[in-house]
């Protein structure tokens, strides 16, 4: 054993040892600078296990209940939030999504003259991202990317349908976050308040 | 359990409830960690006498584990996953035992803890003394090792002296890694405590 070896282990054992006798005069300001230690160091870390093990088994108590299952069972009681899977990320908007709308919004009425309209249709079904941006010259750009001549009022209508659209999709993600949260208030009145049979209900 | 130990805000900010890839670690390390950490609590539940069966014990432990795993999720963004997660876990148990420590005893109107154990002087170490390379040359070994039990003195010197391995002790006594270390902790601090009471602490000089 090299003496730097030597030497870390003469300071996890004196650290060991300061944890056992502040353990054994209930000093709790000196363990938890030892296991404060033991953040960045895993040796002293699997060792303070150990010694705990070591003054669990010294009480005499019947072993710790180790089942995982119990504690998943609390943490999801007790921390909902812990096993809620994130809302899937939605696809960003394409050109496609902002031609169906043109498309809806020309059947409801003459919005688009018939030219940009047949140019609006050869848009559809085109998977191509919007800009993050929709500013004039993003468009202008995107104008350019797709090679598709059409008047400025329909590129004005095209902004339009994207930016409603895209407010939409926000919105829906608010909303949806809101009732998740509603549905677990909700949930813990429940629990924490259970109907009784007995409990008069409102007059 | 208590339903006071139920998260009351929503975990995260701006509307994304989900656990990120930190938070999901941190639940792993809660599923994973809990035995260990309620092991610990329950040894220092009934080290200081804050439960008086094994029944009692379980409920201190399970309503302290409930209130470290609601703060350790409220301070998920402090979580360092590259730093030892039962360390982190066991730090937020010694806290709120310790303030249930304070609780029960002001409940009981008990005051203060009683502390039965002589304080050592932790810069005072006769080990040292133990390790000196000439330390065979002399009788120093032999009259310091004296001043504990017999018991105590077959440890420290095949240890401290001899440098035998804690797994290799621990082998022949027939106890756990974790056990050695204790005992040995143990017999130090008595080593500590006769050698302080004979030569003093030096803090008078």
């Amino acid at each position: 054993m090299t003496q730097e070896n030597q030497r870390v282990r003469h300071g996890r054992e004196l650290l060991i040892e300061h944890y056992v006798l502040a353990f054994d005069r209930g000093d709790e300001v000196t363990m938890a600078e030892v296991i404060k230690a033991a953040l960045a160091d895993p040796t002293l870390d699997r060792l303070l296990i150990e010694v705990n093990e070591a003054l669990y088994a010294e009480t005499g108590l019947p072993p710790v209940d180790d089942a995982t299952e119990t504690v998943q069972a609390l943490l999801r009681e007790f921390l909902p939030s812990a096993y809620e899977s994130e809302p899937p990320e939605p696809a960003p908007l394409t050109v496609d999504d902002v031609a169906r709308q043109l498309v809806a919004e020309v059947a409801k009425g003459p919005a688009i003259p018939p030219a940009d309209a047949q140019a609006n249709q050869f848009l559809v079904g085109n998977r191509h991202p919007l800009p993050d941006r929709l500013t004039p010259d993003s468009l202008l750009e995107l104008a350019r990317q797709l090679g598709m001549p059409a008047s400025q009022r329909y590129w004005d209508l095209f902004q339009r349908a994207a930016l409603a659209l895209r407010l939409s999709r926000q919105n829906q993600l608010g909303l949806a976050a809101a009732r998740r949260q509603r549905q677990r208030r909700a949930k813990r009145q429940d629990t924490q308040h259970p109907p009784d049979a007995g409990e008069e209900g409102p007059a | 359990m208590k339903t006071s130990g139920r998260e009351t805000q929503p975990p995260t900010a701006g509307g994304v409830l989900g656990p990120n890839p930190v938070r999901r670690a941190l639940r792993d390390v809660l599923i994973r960690e809990a035995a260990n950490v309620r092991r610990a609590t329950a040894a220092r539940i009934h080290r200081c006498g804050l439960a008086s069966d094994a029944r009692e014990v379980q409920e201190l432990c399970n309503e302290i584990w409930q209130e470290v795993a609601r703060r350790v999720w409220d301070k998920a963004n402090e979580f360092d996953p590259t730093q030892s997660g039962h360390a982190w876990l066991d730090l937020f148990a010694l806290n709120v035992f310790k303030e249930k420590r304070r609780q029960i005893y002001r409940d009981r109107q008990w005051g203060t803890v009683a502390d039965t154990r002589p304080r050592t002087n932790s810069e005072v170490d006769p080990l040292e003394d133990l390790r000196a390379p000439d330390c065979f040359a002399t009788t120093r070994v032999d009259e310091l090792l004296e001043l504990v039990e017999p018991a105590d003195r077959e440890l420290l010197r095949r240890h401290v002296v001899s440098d035998e391995a804690v797994e290799d002790l621990a082998a022949e006594f027939g106890v756990s890694r974790g056990a050695m270390y204790t005992r040995l902790s143990r017999a130090r601090g008595r080593l500590r405590v006769a050698y302080i009471q004979l030569h003093g602490s030096g803090e008078d000089d």
